[in-house]
Formats: C-alpha cells, structure tokens, sequence
C-alpha cells in the first residue's frame, strides 16, 4: 500500500512542488497550508483511521508555525509522528527549538530532490521493507 | 593480433550495434514518449556502453555516457519527460559517441576540451528540462549499485536515548536503512539495560546496539544513515577495516577478555573495574572454602604449565606477503636446480665452472629462503609487552599504588615459541615488581622518591641473544631478610657474601619467599623457581641486580630462536660438533708450545697476549677417551660474552645455517648440549650450548650432568 505523507507548507507553489515530487516517488500526499490546518486534518484523518506515517512541515507559516504545531503534535494524540522540518530557516537557535519540540530532523531549501527523497526513504517504512 | 586488439575489435563491433539499437529506440520513443519498452531498451544499451567503454579503458568516454544514464533513469522515474528536443539532443549524442569511439579506434587521445563542452551542453540542456525550476539540476554521476570499491568495515555503536521514539525515530529502522548500505555481519544488541515488565515503561528505548557493517559506503554514507539522530544520541562509527578480516577482529585476539568485552560486548570500563575489584582468584576462592589447600594448587598450577610445555600452540598466523616471498625463493631455487641438471645432461662440454656457478646462486637463494623461514616464526614483544602495561595498572589499583610504566624496545622480535614460554615467567616478575617492589605512595614520599614509581619495560638485541628487562625503582631486594630466610632454611650459602649467582640460587629456590603475605596465589602459583626452569629450559638465564632503596632490575637473557643458528661445523673423536658462531672470537692450528699445564690436568693456552683455559671436547662429553696422549690438532676459541676459554678439536670443518631440534623431549636437558640436528650428509651433529660449557669450564659443574 502506498505510505501517506502530509506537507505542511503555506506557498502553494512550494506545496505543489515538494507534493509533485512524493506523488512522483510513489508516495500518497496530504496537504495543509500551515499548522492550524494540519492539526484540524490530522485530527480529522485520526477520526478516519487514517494517520499518516510522516509530516513534512514549514516553520514560518502564518496562524501557526511549525514549531507550535510540532509542540501540539506531539503532546497530543500523535506522540510518535514522524516529522520533518523543511524550511529555509538555518538558524541554529530555531533548529534547536524544533528539535527540543520533537521534530526527527530537519532540512534546509532549497533541497535536491534526490536528496529529499532519500531523507524520506529513511525515515519512513515501506511494505517492501517490512 | 594481440589480446587488447582482439579486445577492442569486439569492442568496437558491440558499440556500433549498440548505437544503431539506440538509434531506433530513440526513434520510437519520440512517437510513443514517457516510460516503457522502448525506454528500457534504450536504457540497457547506454548502459551496456558504458561498461564496455570503462572496459577497455576508455575511462573519460565511460563517464560520459553514464551521465547520459543518469539522465534516462530519470525519465524512467518521471523526473524528466520526453521532449521533441530532448530526443534530437539524445540522437546528437549518439553521433557523438560514435565518434568519439572513431578517435579511440584511430588510437587518438578524446580532446577533454571537446567532451567538456559537450557536458556543459548536457547539464545545460538538464537544467531546463529539469522537473522543477527552483531545483538545481544535479548530473554527478550516482555511485553506481555495485563499486569496485574494496569493503570497507565499521564499527557502529548505537546508544540511543531512551526517548527516541518521542522523535518519531526508529531504531528497527535506521538498522534496516543501515543494511541498504551493505551487511551487517554482527549485530548485538545490549539488552542488559531492560528493566523488569512492572518498570518497563513501554514507550521508552532500553536496548542499545553494537554493529559491524561490511560495506563498500564511505564514513561519510554510513554517518548520513545517522544524520538527524547523531547529536543528540551516542552515534560511534569507526571504521575497522585493517584490523578486521573475515568475520574475526584481529585485535581481540591480543586483548585481555576485559577490554574485549568493553570493545564488543558493549560493558564500561566502569562496570569492569567494579567487577575486577569484586573478583577474587580461584585458588584464592578454594583456598578459603577450604576445598583445596596452597600446595596442592601449586603442585596443579605447574603441571598444567608442563602441559603447556608439552602442547604448544601448532598454528601461526601469517603475513602473505612473507609468504609469497617464500613460494618465490622456492620457484627460484627450482629453477636454479633444473638450469644445474640441464648443464649435467649436456654431453658435449660439461662445464665445471658454470656448475659451480649456479650452484654458488642456489646456496645464496637458499640461506635467503632459510632466512625468510625463520622470520615467519618472529613476532615483536609489543603484544606482551602491553599485556603487562594492563596487569601492572590493574595490580597497582588493587593495592593501592601509583606506577608509571615505560616500555621500550616493543619492536624487539623473538621467535613465537620463545614468546609464548617466556610470557609467564615474565608475569610473575611483572607482579612481583608490583607487589614486592614498588612501595605505597606514602611510603615512597617518606624516602623522598616521587609517589609515582616507576616499571621499565625493555628488550634488545645483542650478540645473537635478546635481553629483556624489567626494572623498578622500588625498595629494592631486602637483603638481610634473604641472608635471614636462607638461614632458617638451611642453605649452606647463607654465610658467604652473596654474589648475583648465589642471590639468584637462593630467591629460586622452590618454597623461598620473603614475603609473608599469600600474594603468589594472586600471580599464576608461579614461583621464581619455576620461573628460573622455565627460562632455562629454553637456553636462557636470569641476571639480578638489586640496591636496597633503590629498585631491582631483573634481566632475562634468552636465544633469539631455536631454529636457525649460524654454527661452525667441527670433528673430534669422529664426533660432528657445532660451535654457534656468536661465541666464537677464533680458531687456530694447535701449537704446543703455545700450551701450560697446571696440575693433573688443568691447562690455559696463549691466544692474542691473553693466556685463557683450554679443555678437549672429548673430556667435557665424556666420549671415549683417545689411545695415546691425543691432544687435538686445532682450537676454537670462544667468549660467551663473560667468559673467555678455549676448546681443543680434531677437525674444523666448514661454517654452516643448521637448524637446530632440542634434544630435551626425548632427553632431560644436558648441560652444554643446545641441541642436535642433522648434517647435509645426513650424519648428526651435536649443538654446542656455550653458557653451558662455561658453566662447566669455571663452576666446576659436573659435564653433561643434568641442568
């Protein structure tokens, strides 16, 4: 079966890149245009039976950001959801915070897409590998 | 036609049909674009091309065309479409190739400039059609699956932290993202840290694990497995590759099973020292059961060394360089033997000087090939030596003490079998430095030394012996209390003033102790007698030097092999004797005039303004006694180093490499005989021992009587 993945990002030009390159890799993908909308879907798709098994998320998004939503995540129902921080945040400082937040890991754009997709690969179970 | 243009022609054949085939792959890919048959195709002949290219060595061009590879696994994965132009840019590149394979086939170089360029227009043309404009295109080639790379070997230790999982991290997975780089050959996990089911908390980590990955991935790949977990976990990789051979880390042979399992079975240095410091000896444990008293231990302790003694280890491990050396000093030495018979078998001129040459190049490959022989036997003492380092530091945590150690010489090399006889009696003088020599800080202060004592450690090489010494700067060797000791016990030397010999004969006597306390239970049961047979039993002797307040230094004087020695082939009395060359300072025609008689039979000859005792063979062997007042017609003159003295003998003969079997597994040992081995003739001959013969020459010892 095909591993779902939300993208959690508020430029809808990135969001559809970054979706464009999963759906490519085979990969289901959700999308959330920042985290308020990602926690409303999650809990929703929770409600469904349907949680996916990694989120991939901005930080600087309007309403709330990806460390708040990281914060929210993981002291909710979904304390051992996967998730990677995608941004052009590289400060050291915020990349502590969202670590201590819970984030897995942690990526800076712009990415390669070889790259991006091998991070994936490594942090979410296939069937095949199972 | 030679095999590279026999090579190359196939080559060239195969690559013209390969480019025809993805010509029309091309072709039919443009009317039907994106994934399928035709792209596979077109797939395996680029592909095909490219080991064929790399094959002959047209290494630049390989490259190329497996960027063009690159770029076609990418339309495969839909990361690329197929265009109008993208096709026109493919077949452009297949005339490119051609004639690029054209210039080689002509044995011209490819211009770099000319493939630069057309890289440059490749990459080019990539990063248009790229799957995204915000993305760089990347046209580095991709490591291909499998490398030519040689294995590399890792040592990975995995130490999560306990909430892991609270990261949305796996370990199961990051061990499975781990065997995608290569094989786990080991795998252990630590599951020591598992707490009973009622603590256990069920979304915490408790095992840790320890890998060795074999792997053809760069440090660098296998950290990135670790990339988001390395900071805040305990992530160590090292790579082991030179100490780690199929399956066996060739360091954990040399380690004490405490290091080894601090290396591989994942405990802290902590845990052991606890459990060093919990650890009694198993006689000690026996002993206070009272199972079993002291005596009866020791009577076990050097019956198992006799074993020992008895069973040495039968295999070595070897360099295969040194090996190879050997088969090919052996290919020589056939080679030298069948060119020597060739000469035998011509007819017309047999030619006396050209035998006598080979022959004179066979003897030469011969001593190289005895010489390389005996090497494969010689180790350094650095292993030894460094497992003394541990027990001095483990002693010395014990009771308490501060000592430093210095090694030198590590690099020293001794034969394997001389290694593995001297190890033990080397522990016991190591412990008893420890124990007996070195005192307490306090106690050290007091006599104004530092509070950090000091063990040396050395060895070296000297006149065809190795010296192997081990020094204190501890109280020094009481003495009163030996001379006191030697009283109570009755041996007659207590009186005299003691010289090193006699020190020697009365600490190795078996039973002698100053010591009050119980520590040689603490060491193996050995005590310096056993110490001082051990030593001797291989040829080697014990020197002592000691100053009260001072330190000791003990001195172990051991041959450097039994297997190859360099000897003088002489004859007495139709006996074959070898006179080891070290010892030997002359030999000269017998000139009586040169002789003094003392009483019955005492006689010293003039050699070099020096006037040294002179004896014959026959009477040090008791072999037969000659008819008439036979006196030898020449004399070898020999210097062990202490001594000088003179052997008087039939015959010198010529100087010989023997290999030298000890006589003692059929025989005890014989005072002056080293051994035996057997001539080329195949008569025996007997091994001088030249310490031996000293012995008999000042010490008035009984010849040939039992060591």
């Amino acid at each position: 079966m095909e591993k779902l993945i939300m993208v959690v990002d508020d430029s809808p030009t990135f969001l559809s890149s970054v979706s464009f390159c999963l759906r490519n890799a085979g990969y289901k993908v959700t999308e959330a245009k920042d985290g308020k909308d990602a926690l409303e879907k999650l809990s929703n798709m929770k409600k469904e039976g349907q949680i996916p098994s990694l989120v991939v998320t901005d930080i600087n998004m309007p309403r709330m950001d990806g460390i708040a939503f990281i914060k929210k995540v993981k002291k909710g129902n979904f304390r051992f959801l996967p998730i990677l921080v995608l941004t052009t945040e590289s400060e050291k400082s915020m990349i502590e915070k969202g670590k201590a937040a819970g984030a897995s890991g942690w990526l800076v754009k712009p990415f390669r897409p070889e790259k991006f997709l091998w991070v994936i690969k490594k942090l979410v179970w296939t069937d095949e590998r199972t | 036609m030679n095999e590279r243009e026999e090579t190359l022609q196939i080559f060239f054949v195969e690559t013209e049909d390969l480019l025809k085939k993805s010509e029309e792959s091309l072709l039919r890919l443009e009317a039907t674009p994106g994934p399928g048959p035709d792209l596979e195709e077109l797939f395996r002949a680029i592909h095909t091309l490219k080991s064929g290219c790399a094959m002959v060595g047209f290494n630049a061009l390989s490259k190329y065309v497996h960027i063009i590879e690159n770029l076609l696994d990418r339309i495969r994965n839909n990361q690329l479409s197929v265009t109008k132009p993208l096709i026109s840019f493919l077949l452009e590149d297949v005339d490119f190739i051609r004639a690029m394979v054209d210039r080689c086939a002509a044995g011209e170089d490819i211009d770099p400039d000319t493939l630069n360029a057309r890289k440059a227009q490749l990459n080019r043309f990539l990063g248009i059609e790229g799957v995204s404009g915000k993305e760089e295109a990347t046209l580095e080639p991709v490591p291909d699956s499998v490398r030519n790379d040689s294995w590399h070997y890792y040592h990975i230790d995995l130490k999560f932290k306990k909430d892991l999982f609270n990261f949305g991290h796996d370990p199961l997975l990051l061990l499975l993202n781990l065997t995608e780089l290569g094989e786990c050959v080991e795998v252990v996990a630590d599951t020591s840290e598992l707490p009973g089911y009622k603590e256990m908390d069920f979304y915490e980590l408790y095992i840790s694990w320890r890998v060795i990955l074999k792997t053809t991935a760069s440090v660098q790949e296998v950290e990135d497995v670790f990339m988001f977990v390395m900071d805040e976990n305990k992530i160590v990789i090292e790579e082991i590759t030179d100490r780690y051979r199929e399956g066996v880390d060739l360091q954990l042979g040399e380690m004490p099973l405490g290091e080894a399992l601090i290396e591989r079975g994942g405990i802290t240095r902590e845990d052991l020292e606890s459990a060093l410091d919990k650890q009694k000896k198993l006689g000690e444990i026996l002993v206070d059961e009272g199972k079993i008293d002291k005596e009866a231990i020791q009577k076990v302790v050097s019956q198992q060394q006799e074993s020992r003694f008895a069973y040495r280890k039968t295999s070595l491990r070897v360099d295969v360089e040194k090996i190879d050396h050997l088969v090919n000093l052996a290919e020589e030495i056939g080679i030298g033997l069948s060119r020597t018979q060739s000469l035998l078998a011509r007819e017309d001129s047999l030619s006396r000087d050209e035998i006598e040459q080979e022959i004179e190049t066979l003897l030469n490959v011969n001593r190289e090939f005895q010489e390389r022989v005996a090497s494969v036997r010689m180790f350094s003492l650095k292993g030894t030596f460094r497992r003394f380092q541990r027990i001095v530091r483990d002693a010395a945590y014990d009771q308490k003490k501060e000592i430093k150690v210095i090694l030198s010489g590590i690099d020293t090399e001794l034969d394997k079998e001389v290694i593995e006889y001297i190890a033990d009696p080397l522990k016991h003088l190591v412990r008893n430095c420890v124990d007996h020599g070195i005192e307490l800080p306090e106690e050290r202060v007091a006599a104004g030394k530092p509070a950090e004592g000091i063990i040396e450690f050395k060895a070296y090489q000297k006149g065809g012996k190795i010296f192997i010494q081990i020094s204190d700067d501890g109280r020094g060797l009481d003495m009163e209390k030996i001379r006191h000791r030697a009283l109570e016990m009755g041996l007659d030397k207590a009186g005299e003033k003691l010289d090193n010999d006699a020190l020697m004969e009365i600490i190795c006597c078996p039973g002698f102790s100053t010591s009050s306390s119980v520590t040689e239970l603490s060491g193996r049961g050995v005590g310096m007698d056993a110490v001082k047979t051990q030593i001797e039993r291989i040829g080697g002797s014990i020197q002592i030097e000691t100053k009260k307040g001072k330190g000791s230094v003990f001195t172990l004087i051991i041959p450097l092999t039994f297997t190859l020695t360099e000897a003088l082939h002489v004859r007495d009395q139709d006996i074959s004797y070898l006179v080891p060359l070290w010892g030997i300072m002359g030999v000269e025609r017998f000139d009586e005039g040169r002789m003094r008689t003392f009483g019955s039979d005492e006689k010293v000859y003039r050699f070099r303004e020096d006037y040294i005792p002179l004896m014959s063979l026959y009477r040090i062997y008791g072999t037969i006694a000659p008819e008439n007042d036979h006196t030898g017609t020449a004399a070898v003159f020999l210097n062990t180093g202490r001594q000088k003295f003179g052997i008087l003998i039939d015959e010198v003969l010529a100087s010989h490499q023997v290999v030298v079997k000890s006589i003692e597994s059929n025989y005890q040992g014989i005072r002056g005989v080293g051994g035996a081995t057997i001539m080329g003739d195949g008569s025996a001959a007997i091994v001088l021992d030249l310490l031996g013969l000293e012995e008999i020459f000042f010490k008035r010892l009984l010849p040939g009587g039992e060591v």
